[in-house]
This record gives structure tokens, sequence and C-alpha cells, in this order.
């Protein structure tokens, strides 16, 4: 038992640390939330020099062959800095790719991604708000040597700046989790549309339009009908990662918060020696600390390999709550000050609760620890 | 990072629940449910196997008769011992113990050390007084010097042990002239000194505690502790070796496991009670509460075998886990309904009426021990740096 990180992973950390204050300030950040696309090629070109849109490729594919314990350390650093998500998007439609694809898919488009050429998010969810494979309906038909596809992807992340979309849809009828595949599908292809939508949290999802879009034989993702499995590890990595950048976001929170207790003076005394005020900022590390454990046990438990649909679940109701409650809290105890849209504590919280709203709510995630408790 | 136990941690656990089928009878468990039974036969026969086992200090280091286990070795002990609800170490173990290993005079450690890990010498924990309790340093139980001999007068409270207790562990007032944290002195005070009288007090959840008097009580001046005046660091230090015992919760675990199997069976509006939906968010909630207390037990024992001291990380799982117990409780009792207000022993009640029990005797914890508020407290100011008015 183990709670440490390795030294390479503490190493590692160090380096993101320097290189995110110097090439990620929360000057950049609000920049790209206001800009267009909300995509930095800077900042891109600069992460794939350090390796790290490949860190969890093997090397034969142009990556690091890194863990994805090593990619979540990454990213609880990515979430103190509230780095884009269009990292994030990438890594997970080509974790798609290297889960189910054919080793000509994968040897031709995951270098692309390490070498940050090609953004490739993957397009799930549908306005039916689902990520169970029973309420897929964009269809892909079979004509000629290729495909058609025709159907609505709905919160697909940063389709907007896409060069591909890993798109799921459903090639034949039967059981839920039978008869599903995905395509690689070139964001420029006719019958392609792209509504942008606006998120609270400012992170870029679009509306995905199909009409008629034929793609060649080989866009298919592996073989028909039986890419679901491929697509639900995807679905439990992105999860981890997100679990992991949250537990960042609630890490720089608390720090934050406790500093600022210890500066901002009222009745002649700094307002962090009231004992409310450690009672808060005490319930406040417990939450942090509940999260952060229950992840990297989630996360570990995956990154080896090994059964990890439990610990995920819970993980993700209870860690994401106290996180989202630590922010609350955290807007408590600033005052008007830590409210005002120029200070940086509002980009945390919306970053917390929109990682409440995605890859299922903790109210879904509860019932999915029941079943698997026998209930 | 290894979230997993090594093979032979996992083989000890399958070890001690071996040992605990074989060896904890239904008497014993009949003896302990009343509380009263601390010092019956069938409890102090299961004491005597566990000493026996090398179990009981199993975490004390060789030369002082342990077994130099290490804190995950101890902690899968404990939680086992937890989960089948049998007793396990007691504070003399836990705490006076290592506080004597570390201040005691070589003959106090050659005189009590043995017979501690024996189960023969059971303390008492003598602290808090009726105008004593979070504010203990205020405590004015006395001993004054008299000849070879300490006399004692005063009166303690919560004494728990005391009805089965061997020895007090006795913090008094020596110097009552030097500011109250520097004038407080450790005793070892036998049980059968002639002076002490014992009075029972009974609390909500079953458990008897007690109220002991001290009047003209004579200890030999060997019976200190460590040095005269120096008490008050001795008790502090105690404190925190105390809160990480406090965070193992096999019996909570296996509480959430008999009301899962409860649910299953049980019917309620036509369905079975674990297919309603608020009950299973509710059962997924507790364990997902059960793990992070886990968790952060863990967390605890791998600093210690790091040679780290626990500090906010103690607080943390004791503040955790005693507030756990009272939403386990309460989720429990209100999904069994009506059912859920009947006592052990009365037609009908659901797991014999452990739910209910529990959540009498669970508020205890959150101010035995230090109350949350301190700890809260000592989390914020030693853990997280906020500063004193």
């Amino acid at each position: 038992m183990d709670l440490g990180f390795s030294e390479e992973q503490e190493i590692m950390r160090r380096t993101a640390k320097r290189f995110l204050a110097q090439e990620c300030p929360t000057s950049l950040v609000r920049e790209l939330l206001d800009s267009e696309t909300g995509h930095s090629p800077e900042l891109w070109h600069k992460m794939t020099e350090l390796g790290w849109l490949g860190m969890v490729f093997p090397e034969e594919y142009g990556g690091v062959g890194g863990s994805l314990l090593d990619l979540a350390v990454l990213s609880e650093e990515f979430g103190k800095a509230l780095v884009p998500g269009t990292f994030y998007s990438t890594v997970i439609g080509a974790l798609a790719i290297l889960n189910g694809g054919t080793e000509a898919q994968k040897s031709h488009f995951l270098p692309l991604v390490s070498q940050g050429k090609a953004l490739i998010p993957l397009a799930l969810t549908e306005p039916s708000g689902s990520y169970d494979p029973a309420f897929i309906t964009t269809r892909a038909q079979s004509q000629g040597d290729g495909w058609v596809i025709d159907g609505t992807k709905l919160f697909v992340p940063d389709a907007q700046s896409a060069d591909y979309l890993v798109v799921v849809a459903r090639t034949s009828d039967g059981p839920p989790r039978e008869g599903v595949s995905a395509f690689i599908v070139p964001t420029a292809s006719p019958g392609i549309s792209i509504e942008p939508l606006i998120t609270f949290a400012g992170d870029r999802q679009a509306e995905v339009g199909l009409k008629e879009v034929l793609v060649e034989a080989d866009a298919i993702l592996g073989e028909p009908d039986k890419v679901w499995s491929a697509v639900e590890k995807t679905v439990q990595q992105q999860t981890a990662l997100q679990l992991a950048d949250n537990v960042g976001v609630g890490q720089h929170v608390l720090d934050s918060t406790v500093e600022y207790m210890k500066i901002r003076f009222q009745f002649e005394r700094p307002i962090g020696s009231f004992q409310a005020v450690w009672h808060h900022c005490a319930n406040m590390a417990t939450d942090i600390d509940g999260a952060r454990y229950l992840s990297y046990d989630a996360i570990w438990r995956l990154s080896q390999g090994l059964t990890a649909t439990k610990a995920l679940s819970m993980a993700k109701s209870w860690g994401t709550e106290a996180v989202k409650r630590v922010t609350i809290m955290a807007h408590q105890l600033h005052g008007g000050i830590g409210y005002v849209t120029e200070h940086d504590l509002h980009l945390y919280s919306a970053r917390a609760k929109a990682a409440e709203q995605i890859l299922g709510t903790p109210a879904e995630h509860l019932e999915i620890v029941a079943q698997q408790m026998g209930l | 990072m290894q979230f997993e136990f090594t093979e032979e941690q996992k083989a000890l656990r399958q070890e001690v629940r071996s040992f605990i089928k074989e060896n904890a009878s239904p008497e014993l468990m009949e003896e302990i449910k009343h509380n009263t039974g601390a010092n019956g036969p069938h409890y102090k026969a299961w004491i005597k196997k566990l000493a026996e086992k090398g179990w009981l200090g199993a975490g004390w280091p060789k030369e002082y008769g342990g077994l130099g286990w290490g804190a995950f070795e101890q902690w899968i002990v404990n939680d086992e011992l937890d989960y089948a609800g049998v007793p396990g170490a007691g504070t003399g173990v836990t705490m006076m113990g290592p506080t004597i290993m570390r201040v005691a005079s070589e003959e106090m450690k050659k005189e009590y050390l043995p017979r501690i890990i024996s189960g023969e010498v059971e303390f008492v924990l003598g602290y808090s007084e009726p105008n004593a309790g979070t504010d203990l340093a205020s405590l004015k139980t006395k001993a004054v010097i008299d000849g070879d001999d300490f006399v004692i007068n005063g009166q303690k409270i919560w004494n728990s042990a005391a009805h089965f207790g061997t020895h007090e562990w006795l913090a008094v007032r020596t110097d009552p002239d030097a500011p109250k944290h520097k004038g407080i002195s450790v005793i070892i005070v036998p049980m059968d000194s002639p002076g002490i009288t014992v009075r029972p007090l009974w609390t909500w959840g079953d458990v008897r505690t007690n109220e002991t008097f001290f009047d003209d009580v004579r200890v030999p001046r060997k019976n200190l502790v460590g040095e005269l005046n120096k008490g008050w660091y001795y008790i502090t230090a105690a404190l925190d070796f105390e809160r990480v015992a406090i965070g193992p919760s096999g019996r909570m675990r296996r509480l959430l496991e008999k009301l899962v199997e409860y649910v299953k069976e049980t019917q309620y509006q036509g369905q079975v009670l674990s297919k309603h939906p608020v009950v299973r968010q509710h059962l997924a909630g507790l364990a997902n509460d059960l793990k992070v207390n886990r968790l952060f037990s863990l967390k605890c024992a791998w600093m210690v075998d790091q040679g780290v001291i626990p500090n906010k990380e103690a607080q943390m799982v004791k503040v955790f886990s005693t507030e756990l117990r009272t939403r386990l409780a309460d989720v429990g009792m209100q999904i069994m309904g009506l059912y859920g207000q009947l006592k052990t022993g009365s037609k009908w009640a659901p797991l014999a009426g452990e739910i209910e029990h529990f959540y009498r005797a669970a508020p205890f914890l959150r101010f035995g021990g230090g109350t949350n508020e301190v700890l809260r407290d000592i989390i914020a100011r030693r853990g997280l740096g906020l500063p004193r008015p």
C-alpha cells in the first residue's frame, strides 16, 4: 500500500507547474475563453514538444509510453492552471482510436495527435443526453465500399477546432452494447454542420449534424458492430482524467482560499483567525483529501488494467460533489472580492461544476455504485 | 502508487478472520454486548488468547515484547477485530504503553510493559473532571508529596474503564502555583488502592462510564510517569496516537453489509427495499463515505510507516469517521421506517436492534477523544497554518 507518487511523476509534476506558470497564465486562459475557438496553437505546440499529447500512446505510435496515472498527474496540474479543454478532447478521441482502431488507423492518426497536427475529439453523446448505447440514434449504413452516416451529436467537445471527429453510430439493431460502430470522419466532409453551444464554463461544445455523410471503408474504427467496449473504456479513461483535473481545481481553490484568509484583515485581525473560518477550511481540506484519494484509487486501478467501474463511480459521485462544495464555500469565505469576474475564483467554480454535469451526474453514479454493491 | 495490500498482508487478514471464527465464542459476544462484561471471564480469556498470539501489542518494538509490526499490519488486525465486534487492544497498548516507552524510567518500563502486552494490566484513562473537559489543563485533582508517597485527592469523570481496569493513568495537579499547563503530572494509581470510590454513570448509548473519587489515596512516588510537572506534554503526545486508533471502520463496514442484506430481503410497498431508488442512493452514498474513511485511515498508517507523524490527517480521520457513524445509523433507521424504532430484545426488531443501538451510541465519539470543534481547530491551525486570534 503506497499512497505516494513515483520520483519520475514528481519530477514531471514540477516541470508541469513551471511550464504552466509561464505558458498558461490565467491571462491566456481568459483570452482563450473570449476567443472564437478556445484553442491556442502556440500552447499546443509547446505541449507537443514536452511529449504531453502522446503521453499515453505506445512509443510505436509516436507516443511516450506513459501510463494513465502519469497523465493523471499532469491533469491535476492542468486543473490547477485551468488548461483549456482542447487537450483532453483530442487525447480522448485519440484514445478511442488506440482502444478500438486497426493497426493502420493507429499508425496513421496517433502520431498526428502526438505531434499536435490534428485535433480529433470523440463525438458520442446525442440529444438524449445519455451515455447509454441504447439511446444512440445516429446511424451508419453500408453503401458500396463505404458508409453513410446520419444523425445528430450534441455536447461534442471542441468540434469547432477539430480536424476529425470519432463519431459513434449504430450499424445494426440488437442488444444495446452490440451493433455499435465508430467512424473517423473529417470535419470538412460534406453534410457535416457544426453549431457551437454556449456553456456556462466557457468550454467549447457543439451540436454536430450529420446528413448523408459519406465516409470511406477505412474510416470505420476496427470492425463493424463491435466498438462499444472500446468506447466504454475510452469514457472510463476520460472520467479518470477529469477526476484528476478536478482534484487540481479543488486543491488550488483550497490553497488560495487559505492564503487569502491569512492576509485579509477585518476587526484588526486576519479573518483566518476566526474559529468559524478555521472550521470551514478544515471541512474544505477534508473534502479535497477525500476527493483526492477516491480519485487516485480509481485512476490507479484503471491505469493498472484492473476493474475500475465501481471505484470510478464512487470517485465521480463523492469527489465531484466535494470539490463543488469547496468552491462554493470559497466564495462564501472570499466575500465580494472573490465574486467579481476580475478575480479568478469563478473560473474554478465553473470548471468544478462542469465536471459534475458531464460523464454522468452524482445521482447516476450512485446508481452504478448501488448496482455494483449487488442492490 | 499502490492501492492494494501485498499477498502477505492479505494472508494476515485471512488468518485473523479464521482466528476470530475459532475463538470468539457466542458466550464472549453475549458478555460484551452489555459493556459491563468487560471484566467478565470470557473477555479475559479472549484477551489472553490475543496476547498469546502476539497480536495485542503487535506494533510494539520487539525489545518490549511486541512483534515490531508496521502500521499496515496493525491496521489489518484492528480492522478485522472491529468488523467482528470483538475486543482488541485497549488504551494501555495503544496510548500508555508507547508513552511509557518514550518517557518513563527503566524500572517503570520493566514493571508495566510486559503486563500491558499480556493483558494483565488494563489502564483506566483518568483525565476529565466535572469542570475540566475540553479545557483539560484546568484540572484540579491534587497530588501532594508526603515522604515517599503522593497523596491524591479529587474527582474524575468519564472514567470509563474504572469498573474493570487495574490501574488509573491519572492526570493530577502537582504544582498549583505554576501556570496551569506546567503544573500537571501523570501518576499510575492501582485501582485497589484504599480511598478510591467508583460510581457508575449510564449513557444514552447503553454504555457504562464512571465517576471516580480519590480520598487521600496514597501511591509510592515511583509511580510518577516521567518527570514531575511535565504531564501535559505526555498527555498531548498520547492524544495523537489515540486519534489514529479511532480511524478503523470495520464495524461500520459490517453494519452496511447487514443493511444491504436487509434491504434485499425486506419488502416495502410491494417490492424489496433494495429496488427503491432512494434506498439505493442512500446506501451507495454510505459506501462512498466508508471508502473515504478507509482511505483516510490508510493514509495515516502509510504516514506512520514512512516515519512521519500524522497530524491533520489523524484529526481528519477522527472527525470524519465519528460523524459518519451517525449518518450511517440515521440512514439505516430511516430505511427501516416504523421498525427502526425497535430495540434489541423486542419482537420484530430488525437486525436485532443493532442499528437503533448504534444511533444512540454514535454521538459519544464526536466529543470523546477530543471534541470535533477542537479537532477542526487543529486541522486549521496546525494543518493549514491558519493564525490564532
